[in-house]
């Protein structure tokens, strides 16, 4: 659980890139940024994601809507979706 | 030109990896004969069918089958419109009927198939306002449904009640919430703990929906499913259910008590535009419904040869779930092995499901067994030689260490 002031977009990527390298079952060929897509680059799975959200919801104290996830390809698109799901708790 | 199919290329690679370890296709299995509910010829290889989520072994069942042929002769091959224009048989309304009196509840709706029956029913149910929250396991056609509906989608960790208190904490308290799980999910095979997420469900006013698909006619005394069996079926809003499995053909349904739920036959876009059942499997899922509302030795039948089955697989020493259903899933050591497995067990005469991520719980390979009332005792005891003769190569670590 996080409070609201700590959390700042590169927090979010530097968490995401993280829990990714745990959650791929072979690492990444190149380092994760903020710039990297999720579903061309690294190819992570509709299982990858849900453990991917219970982490994010988790550190954050969110819940993240699905539906809000169908666009999103890039790992800052999904650090913005949390900054604005956490600002609206 | 660009490549319209280029997209699947890493899908198309898995795919042709898996071909390559298992030496066949496993997602490509050619049944070349049925010889009966629970026997079939595959690959040459006379097979004990253990992956037909056949529960009740009705496929095959006499009057089943004469219903069926009575009525494609009255009633043609098929009815070649939706239940809203030409679809609307006697035999759809009379089978609706049969299953409200089934579940003793109101009304029911009639869909197509049970993956439509959740993609239509939840798309059309929550609207823009309200929020669905289901178990992050839940069958694909229920993701499905749910990405159709304008409501906002939430998941709750697989069977915890807490989690899902905690996430309907959070929501609005006007508005609408639906609160979806499943009787026996279908990979690990484990019931959901269906008291608790009632209790958590209606302390904050939320509807309930359980997809009863591998639970009708296996749970509870009157065979209704987990709602009848955990006591609960008066907090259950809806039941969503199939005929693919106990009932032994095709079609799905929802139930409930709902005064409202008819207005669902003019929102349901997969009720509305699509060919309703034709009249044989109407006629055979009448059918065999009445049996298993009639017999219910037919699921003592099948709860004793699940005795046989998950307490063999557990005394060989395969990782199997504490939960004891029908549907047994057995966790693989690695992708490798899992595929070795079932390809060895086909040859030993047995098939069984092979299960694989990204459609499985933690990414694991499953091989999934289904038993049924069908199987004899002969039968299930070469399934389990089987898997006896099996255990060393699947747990090749185990043996060393045992020596």
């Amino acid at each position: 659980m996080t409070d609201q002031a700590e959390v700042s977009l590169t927090g979010v990527v530097e968490f995401i890139c993280n829990e990714l390298n745990n959650i791929l079952p072979e690492p990444a060929t190149a380092p994760l940024t903020a710039e990297t897509d999720m579903t061309e680059d690294i190819n992570v799975d509709s299982l990858g994601v849900m453990n991917l959200v219970f982490a994010l919801e988790e550190k954050y104290d969110i819940a993240i809507p699905l539906n809000a996830l169908s666009d999103i390809r890039k790992i800052n698109e999904l650090a913005e979706l949390i900054l604005k799901v956490h600002s609206e708790r | 030109m660009p490549d319209i199919f280029q997209k699947f290329d890493p899908i198309k690679q898995l795919h042709n990896s898996i071909v390559e370890l298992a030496g066949s296709d496993p997602l490509g299995v050619r049944i070349e004969e049925m010889q009966s509910g629970t026997r079939a010829k595959i690959r040459g290889y006379d097979c004990v069918l253990m992956g037909s989520n056949n529960y009740l072994g009705l496929t095959f069942d006499e009057d089943a089958i004469r219903a069926s042929c009575l009525a494609v002769q009255a009633s043609g091959t098929g009815t070649t419109g939706s239940r809203a224009a030409n679809g609307s048989y006697a035999g759809h309304q009379d089978l609706e009927n049969l299953i409200t009196e089934f579940y003793d509840r109101k009304k029911a709706v009639l869909f197509t198939t049970g993956y439509q029956a959740n993609v239509g029913f939840l798309s059309a149910i929550a609207g823009k306002d309200d929020y669905i929250l289901i178990d992050s396991e839940s069958h694909a056609s229920i993701y499905d449904g749910c990405k159709l509906s304008a409501a906002t989608v939430l998941h709750f960790r697989h069977n915890d009640p807490e989690d899902l208190a905690k996430r309907l904490r959070r929501l609005p308290k006007d508005a609408n919430k639906l609160v979806v799980t499943e009787g026996i999910f279908s990979m690990r095979g484990d019931r959901a703990p269906l008291k608790e997420i009632v209790t958590a469900a209606k302390a904050h006013d939320a509807y309930v929906m359980v997809d009863e698909a591998h639970s009708l006619g296996v749970l509870g005394e009157k065979g209704r499913g987990l709602a009848e069996e955990a006591g609960v079926e008066d907090q259950v809003d809806f039941i969503l259910g199939t005929f693919s499995k106990s009932v032994g053909t095709i079609g799905g349904f929802c139930v409930s008590n709902h005064e409202e739920l008819d207005v669902v036959r003019l929102a349901a876009r997969a009720y509305l535009f699509t060919a309703s059942l034709p009249p044989s499997v109407v006629a055979s899922a009448a059918s065999t419904l009445s049996r298993i509302k009639n017999e219910p030795a037919l699921r003592a039948k099948l709860w004793r040869n699940t005795d046989i089955v998950y307490d063999g697989l557990k005394r060989l020493g395969y990782d199997i779930g504490d939960d004891k259903n029908p549907v047994i899933g057995i966790f693989m050591p690695s992708l490798e092995e899992g595929l070795r497995a079932w390809n060895s067990l086909l040859e030993k005469g047995v098939y069984v499901n092979l299960a694989l991520p990204p459609a499985t719980p933690d990414g694991v390979c499953l091989l999934r067994c289904s038993v049924g009332a069908g199987h004899s005792e002969a039968q299930l005891h070469e399934v389990l030689n089987a898997f006896e003769a099996l255990y060393d190569e699947v747990y090749p670590a185990r043996r060393i260490a045992a020596e």
